[in-house]
Formats: structure tokens, sequence, C-alpha cells
């Protein structure tokens, strides 16, 4: 592992040494294989979890919540204890088709209620803290591409960030591209080979990079047509640019995606409910179309967010920072239902759900099951998931 | 890295200049009138500034909510009446409609679309032109009447006839 | 032990890295101006700015016709006090400050609440007592709204700010429990404020207000001491903890000499930080006139507000148009900064973070609508190698040799040497 993780550092150093499409970029491109996607949502702030996926026959949920629980009426209803939040509605066809999966109960060792430390461990995939790279990151220098990942968005989270490269952001697809003025081409390459060290070669690097993975984004990006109406707004216009990174077919294994918002302390329904609406309707309309490109046996998305709440509410009708919470997934590959055990309300720590499955279980499922990696080497450990996979 | 054409250069530094413009998160309907009824001249931060157009051009209250002045029922009236006569319409529209119909939504006898052109508050009686109602109508009627008022023609930068 | 002084007078680069790092950059006039002067001097007469502004601020966030509106203008008002302000060492601090106390527009929509933490941003700039400063922002009602304290009351309390108190504005973490984090909260309950709620009230004044009947007057124990401690007490303790020392100076560090700081250099700042019992000013005075200031160069990645201004700065702070200047704070905020909304409370990290394919390619757009574009500010000659590099004999120099003024300035504006301060 060591002398591969080296070779791909050199590798991806020579790369940024030379200019136009390096071999080692085609070459890469051709062992990234498969044509599986993952497509990551990261719903940031930590979502309240219970709300939810809501245990809506559960007296000591709306004992704990006098406020803000969701009335039993207005679930919905997907066994006879939990349902789905009404906001998420557009996702209830996706369910019947057996396409939803939601993992109850997910969380890690020791958690951490620092938005930041709870963050960095889901993206680490290390509950220790010691990893500073991001397990999509590790997933890159797995299949030796430095482009078989993007974030969708304007900066790239810990999760995209390998021991020596980042993995791109792209923030809209059409301005992803530089056109530098006609007349400067040759003064531009002499101003980037000077000589540099630290943060200079860094940025030379880093410009190099950036110049070779527009110039490939732009070379496949122009067959996509929406098979779909997306809603309005900056979640959904993400989701659409990732299903048409996907149908560009810039083989990209993993495309992440973030929803922010989620840290509700206060008056929590008024927040929460509209997030959870913007979530469900972007995704409702990006499996549809999927489905119409023909794409949807090759993509799963899966969800998850830092932590979840304590599940009373605080004094500001709204919740703190908890531990455990819910993760979703949905596509084909996916096995529709609801997996894991729900939390015992009446059995909390420190007035926090106890988390039964490890979130890198989860993980491991994707890595190994969908898009065929080694999981544990990604992970630096074995994890058993609840099967959420078809 | 390939070098462009002049033309293409101009797009991408203007993409660089403008960006953001989208993401404005602003009044929606503010925005289309305050062009439309050439508020907006003289005034290079129009669309933030609430001396250009406040709320209280068609709420009750300068910073907007729920309640209407006589000139925001108006309009939400020629909506309803636009509908109900088999037009759809976009506020633009609905907006024009409006001021070509020469009503006088707040009664103070001077018609909306010169009070627009006069500017002053069509939906406050308290604010309305100084000048006699004739002389204001003639220069009205110079300037071009209310076409001036009417809607940006689609995929164009002007706001309607002068 | 403390930072050794310069000894030498400040050379051209020496001057061209100063005033790099303090005032986003500089014409060569202004870097010629320092030249053979004494370091402690130059960095005292940095530090001595007052609270005047820059003439003819077009941006007043107090005419934004809705919440939204407000803000921006908000950002462009700062943008343009940064860009042609008197004292850009005081901005770059109250940048610096909005990175450390964060507080974020996405919850804080009240224009005199923002217009509040700014003032205490620049009156505390180069502070006195950092004890005296936290105090000054934990009661403001931009902070008291963002971290929910003003929810934080006696029988329902709200951690939010008690956590973030110790994690990030003070000890940082691994010097508390959670237990310190739960009697902090106790000990800050009744502390909110009144006036300035609601979407519809973006224009209203708030104040800070202390309700008696919603504080928690038990006893509490909050970082090793006991008492009926009240919130004044916990800041008290907070930001005298030894830890806090270091914490903030490494801040300090990260913001005026480089990314990955220098750990003993951080400690001889923290020696002197607990000396002056937290005197930023004498910290900073330290720190800018230090051996270590002048030796590391080259060594932090301007953030996305540093490139805009020190770009403007180093042409010589031409004219724009109040359009472009607040279209360029959006800019700034596609390339991962939004003035007053760091992505988390923790605040933007900064160096390495600044840089991916987006962000870097807007910056090299930026850079040609600067020199190149149709809009460009008017340039009567291009800046120096020295101003637009920090260093007189830079590698780029062969690359711009045979380019006119315009297109020479736009490829030093692209260049790594020009990112770096």
């Amino acid at each position: 592992m060591t002398n591969r993780r080296d070779f791909l550092k050199l590798s991806a150093l020579a790369a940024a040494a030379t200019t136009g499409m390096p071999g080692f970029l085609a070459r890469a491109a051709a062992q990234a294989g498969g044509s599986k996607t993952l497509v990551v949502i990261q719903l940031s702030g930590g979502n309240d979890g219970l709300n939810t996926l809501v245990p809506y026959s559960n007296g000591a949920y709306y004992a704990a919540r006098p406020n803000i629980a969701i009335p039993r009426k207005d679930v919905l209803t997907l066994s006879p204890d939990l349902g789905m939040h009404p906001a998420l509605r557009p996702l209830m066809g996706l369910w019947d088709s057996g396409r939803l999966a939601w993992m109850e109960n997910v969380g890690y060792p020791n958690p951490n209620r620092s938005h930041f430390a709870s963050m960095a461990i889901w993206h680490t995939a290390d509950p220790s803290q010691a990893q500073s790279d991001g397990w999509i990151g590790r997933i890159a220098e797995q299949i030796g591409d430095p482009f078989c990942a993007s974030n969708v968005g304007a900066a790239t989270p810990q999760a995209l960030r390998a021991s020596e490269f980042s993995l791109p952001s792209i923030d809209a697809v059409d301005r992803f591209q530089l056109k530098l003025p006609q007349g400067l081409g040759g003064a531009f390459e002499q101003m980037m080979g000077a000589a540099r060290s630290g943060e200079a070669a860094y940025l030379t690097q880093a410009t190099r990079q950036m110049m070779q993975n527009t110039a490939r984004v732009q070379a496949n990006a122009q067959k996509y047509r929406s098979g779909a109406t997306y809603p309005e707004g900056r979640f959904a216009e993400q989701l659409r640019d990732t299903a048409r990174l996907i149908a560009a077919g810039v083989g990209q294994r993993v495309l992440y995606v973030s929803l922010g918002g989620f840290d509700t302390h206060a008056g929590q329904r008024a927040e929460q409910d509209e997030l959870l609406g913007t979530l469900a309707s972007g995704l409702a309309a990006f499996h549809a179309d999927l489905e119409r490109q023909g794409l949807a046996e090759n993509v799963v998305v899966m969800g998850f967010s830092e932590f979840g709440r304590r599940v009373a509410e605080n004094g500001s009708a709204g919740t703190d920072h908890g531990k455990g919470s819910v993760m979703f997934a949905l596509g084909r590959g996916v096995r529709g239902g609801i997996h894991g055990s729900s939390p015992d309300l009446e059995d909390l720590s420190d007035g926090d759900i106890k988390y039964r499955q490890d979130f890198r279980g989860v993980y491991a499922e994707a890595l190994s099951g969908w898009l065929g990696l080694n999981a544990r080497e990604i992970l630096n450990g074995d994890f058993s998931g609840p099967g959420w996979l078809a | 890295m390939r070098p462009v054409s002049g033309a293409a250069r101009r797009v991408t530094l203007a993409l660089a200049v403008l960006l953001g413009g989208a993401a404005l998160a602003l009044p929606k309907y503010r925005l289309q009138a305050a062009p439309q009824l050439h508020l907006t001249q003289g005034n290079d931060l129009w669309h933030l500034d609430r001396r250009v157009m406040s709320c209280a051009y068609c709420h009750e209250q300068e910073t907007g909510g729920r309640s209407w002045n006589p000139f925001g029922q108006a309009i939400q009236a020629t909506f309803r009446r636009e509908a109900e006569a088999g037009r759809a319409v976009k506020f633009p529209q609905a907006l024009s409609v409006l001021l070509e119909s020469g009503g006088d939504a707040d009664g103070d006898g001077y018609p909306d679309a010169l009070e627009v052109f006069a500017r002053t508050l069509p939906g406050d009686p308290a604010s309305h032109p100084e000048r006699p109602l004739a002389d204001l109508q003639v220069e009205f009627d110079a300037a071009g009447g209310a076409a001036q008022f009417a809607p940006p023609t689609p995929g164009g930068k002007g706001t309607g006839t002068k | 032990m403390t930072l050794t002084s310069l000894s030498r007078p400040l050379t051209a680069e020496d001057a061209a890295h100063f005033l790099r790092r303090t005032a986003f950059g500089a014409t060569d006039p202004q870097i010629r101006a320092l030249v053979g002067r004494d370091a402690r001097t130059v960095a005292r007469q940095a530090l001595a700015f007052d609270q005047s502004a820059a003439p003819g601020n077009p941006f007043d966030p107090m005419q934004g016709a809705a919440p939204g509106p407000m803000l921006q203008l908000t950002r462009g008002a700062w943008l343009f006090e940064m860009v042609y302000g008197p004292h850009p060492l005081r901005e770059k601090l109250a940048l610096t400050w909005s990175n450390h106390f964060v507080i974020g527009t996405d919850k804080v929509r009240n224009a005199p609440a923002l217009a509040g933490y700014l003032g205490l941003l620049r009156q505390h700039a180069a502070t006195g007592s950092f004890e005296r400063f936290t105090l000054d922002v934990a009661r403001s009602p931009a902070m008291l709204r963002y971290l929910d304290n003003d929810q934080n009351r006696r029988g329902r309390p709200n951690e939010n700010f008690s956590r973030e108190l110790l994690e990030l504005f003070t000890t940082g973490i691994g010097h508390y429990s959670e237990d310190d984090v739960r009697e902090g909260a106790r000990a800050l309950t009744g502390w909110t404020f009144e006036g300035g709620r609601g979407n519809q009230k973006y224009l209203e004044e708030s104040r800070f207000v202390f309700l008696e009947r919603q504080h928690d007057a038990g006893r509490k124990t909050y970082l090793g001491h006991s008492g009926n401690l009240r919130g004044e007490d916990v800041v008290r303790l907070a930001t005298s903890h030894p830890q806090t020392a270091a914490f903030v100076s490494r801040k300090l560090h990260r913001a005026f000499l480089a990314d990955t700081p220098d750990e003993a250099a951080v400690q001889g700042s923290a020696e002197t930080w607990r000396r002056t019992n937290g005197n930023v000013r004498a910290v900073l005075e330290e720190l800018l006139s230090s051996e270590a200031f002048y030796a590391s160069r080259a060594r932090i990645i301007r953030s996305p507000v540093e490139y805009v201004v020190g770009a403007l700065r180093t042409l010589g702070q031409p004219r724009m148009e109040a359009k472009a200047l607040l279209n360029l704070t959006q800019t700034t905020g596609r390339m991962g900064q939004l003035l007053l909304q760091p992505d988390t409370v923790k605040g933007w990290d900064g160096g390495r973070e600044w840089i991916n394919d987006t962000t870097l390619l807007l910056r090299l757009q930026v850079a040609a609508a600067l020199t190149l574009g149709g809009q460009a500010p008017a340039l009567s000659g291009a800046p120096s190698a020295l101003a637009l590099t920090g260093q007189e004999r830079p590698a780029t120099a062969a690359a711009t040799l045979n380019l006119n003024p315009r297109q020479a300035t736009y490829l030093h504006l692209i260049s790594p040497e020009f990112q770096l301060a």
C-alpha cells in the first residue's frame, strides 16, 4: 500500500509538471473502470433524525418534544412505528417502488458534539481524528485517478482531500473553463515554468491541475439534455449539474453535493421543514432525470449529516447538538426499506440516542458493494453494514 | 490555455465582473418594476436602495409584509381580472395593463401612471405631484404616455417603447 | 521566550513584505516611504490607527430595500473601507477578528447589529484587553443571536455560545470538559437582547439586556473555579486561561506570519500575551517588528478578499463603480470568502483551503477583469515587480518583459507570487 501510494504521488506530481493531457490521466481513467456512480449528499449543520424519520407510535418522542414533534396525523406512514416528515412527500414514490432506504440509528464511538470535529470524523471516516485526508480522497488514491470524484459546489470538503491533492470542485459546469487572452500563452507558460518551492510550488501545481481538469470537463459535458424539471434553488441546480456530469460520462465515481442550514437550535419546525422539502423535491427530480436518461441503474445516492440532535427539545423550540442520526439512500441499486432498529428513547446517553450502526459500515457497503473497491483499505478496518444495497 | 477571439474574451471577462448577479436574493417584483417604471436612473445601486423604490410603493409598510396599499391591491386585482379573462400574465404585463387603464388607486386625483411619471407614490394619497394635472398630462403624453411603462421586450434589454 | 526584534533598517523587500501583510499590499511610493526605517517604529505607527473612515463610501446599509440588499450594502461598505480606507491594518485586523469571533449573516440579518459588531471589531482591532473585547462581543446582539445565547435561560439552557466560547474563542479544544460547557451555559443565562428581531425589523436598533429573572444564580464550577458565577466571570475565566494566550496568538500568527505557524514563535507571543494580560496591541507590535515576521516570506496564501483588495491597493486604489465593487464582494464569496458569512462558526480555515479548481479559475478571471477587461480601471503604469510580488527580482520577471503594462500586470496578478503574502 505504501509503495502504491508513493507511486501515485509521484505520478500526480509528474502529471502536474507537464502540460496537456498527461499519459497518467488517460491511464488512470481506464483504471477507474466501472460505470457505477455514488452521489453523496451532505446535510450540514446536524439534521434532526427524529423529525426526519419520525417514531410516531412512541409516546416518549412526543413527551420529549411538546412543541416541535411532528403530529401523528402529518406523518407519512412507512411502518407501524415509523414515518417520514411530511415535507419528504416527493420521495414517497421512491419508497413505494422500493428504491428508498433509511438507515436507523447511525453514529460512531465516543460521539463528538462539535460540528467541526464530528463533520471531520464523517469526512475522514476516522473517529480518532488522527487522519486528515478524506475517505473519498482515499478512493481517488486507490483508483489512481485524481479526477474520479468531484464536489459540486464552491469549496472542496475534507472528504475529497487526498494526502497530496484535493479533488476538484465544480461550481457550475458552464463556467468551468479558463480562456487565456490571445497572445499571452507563451508568457503564461514562461511564468508558470519558473522554479519555485513551498507554497508557490503548490500554487503552480494547483493551477496546472485546474487547467487539465477544466479542459476535460468541457470536452465531455456537451451531451446532456435534462430529463426532468428541477425545482428552483441552488441545491437542485447542483443536482442537475451532477446529473449532467454523470450523463457526460466524465468518469467520476463519486459526486458530492451539500445542503446546509440544519443547525436548528431555535424555531426548528420552520427551518427544517423547508430544508427537507428542498432535499426531497431536488432528489425526486434528480432520480426522475436519471431514469429518463437511462442512467438510474448506475447511480445510488447516499445521504448523511454530521450528527443528529438531542432527543428533548430545548427552551427555544429547537434542538441542540446530539449524537446518532439517520442516513438515507435511494436509487435502483438500493434495497428499499428501513434498516436497523430504532433508538430506545427511554434509554439515552446524556440526553442522546445510543447509536447501533457504525457509519463506516454504511460506507463499507457503498465502497465494496457499489463501487467495487477495497473498503478495508480505505476505511482502515472491517465494518459491517445494514445491507442497504439490493 | 487555448487563445480565444476578442469576442469570446469579452464574454469571459464580463462573467468575472458580473458574477453573482443571478444569486441576489431580492424582492423579485421590485427588481422588475423599478426599471420598467424608469425609476433607476442615476443610482448605480438602485437594486438595493429603498430610496429608489421602497416596499411602500405597493405595501403599507416600508419593510413590506402581508398588507398592501391601494396600488398593491390594484395590481392584485389586475392579475385576477386578467386571469378571469383567460389571459395568463406575468408581473411586468400586469403592471403595464394597470397603468394603461388610467386608474387612480389612491384616489388623490392623479392617475397612477402620472404619479409614476412624476415619481410620487401611486398607493399613498398623501403623496402626489404638486403641479396641475393638465400640465403634467401634456408632459406625460409627450414622453410617450403609459406606453413608456410597457414590459421589457423578450430578450431585449430595453424597457418598452419611448 | 518573547520574539526578537528585527535589528536592521527596512530594505525595499522588507517594506514591501510589511505592507503585503499589514496593508493588503501597496504602491511603489508607499513601499519606498518605509525603506530605511526602524521596524519597531513602523509597526507602532501602523497600529496607531483611529476610527476614521474612507470618505465617500457609496454603500449605506440603512438604505437597504430589504434584508438581503441590506446585507449586500454592508459587505460593499466594508470592501470599500478595505480598499480606500486610511487604515488598512485596522481593516485587516477586523477581517481577522471576524474569522475568530465568527458570526454569520445567515442568522444575523439586522443592519444596526451588524454595524455594531463591525464597530467592535474595529474599536478592538488592536485591543489593550482581550477580555474586554470578548465581553463586548459576547454581549453584542449579533453574537447573542448568532450563537443563540439570547435563547439561554434558567432551567432551559442553550449551550451553543458557551461551547464556542471555549472551543473557538478562547482555550481551544482539549482544555475544558463537557461540564465546563454546561456550567458556562448556566452562568450565561439571562444575557439576551431586545429590538430588531424578525425579518421586518432589519433596520431597527437592538440592545443587550440582562434579564435577572432568567439568570441561573446558583453555584457553578467552571474551569476549576466555583461560585455563583455570572456571565462576566465566565468570560474572565475563559479569556485569562493560560491556553487562551497560545490559542489566540496562533490565530494571529496564521493571519500575519504563516499559514502553518512556527510553534516556538507562537509560544513567544503567548508569553507576551500572558505577561500583558491579553494586551493584543503589545503582542501585535512585537510580532510585526520581529525577526520571525520579516523572515517569513511567501508563506501565506492570500484569501479571496485579500487577493481582491491587494490587487486594487497595489494598483493605486483606482476608482471603481459601486456596482463593480459590489460584484466583487459576491465574487469573493464564490471564491470561498463571503464577508461576514464564513461557512461555519469555526471560520475559514485559510491557507491551501482557499485553493481549488473553481476558486483558482475565479482568481484568474478577476485578474483579467481588473487589468484587461472592458470595465478595467484606468492604469497609469504597471506597478513594479516589487509591489506585485514582494521581490525585487522575482522568477516571473522574464515572462513579462515583452508585455504591455496591462498584460504584465495581469500575468503578475495570476502568478503564485502575487497570490502569496
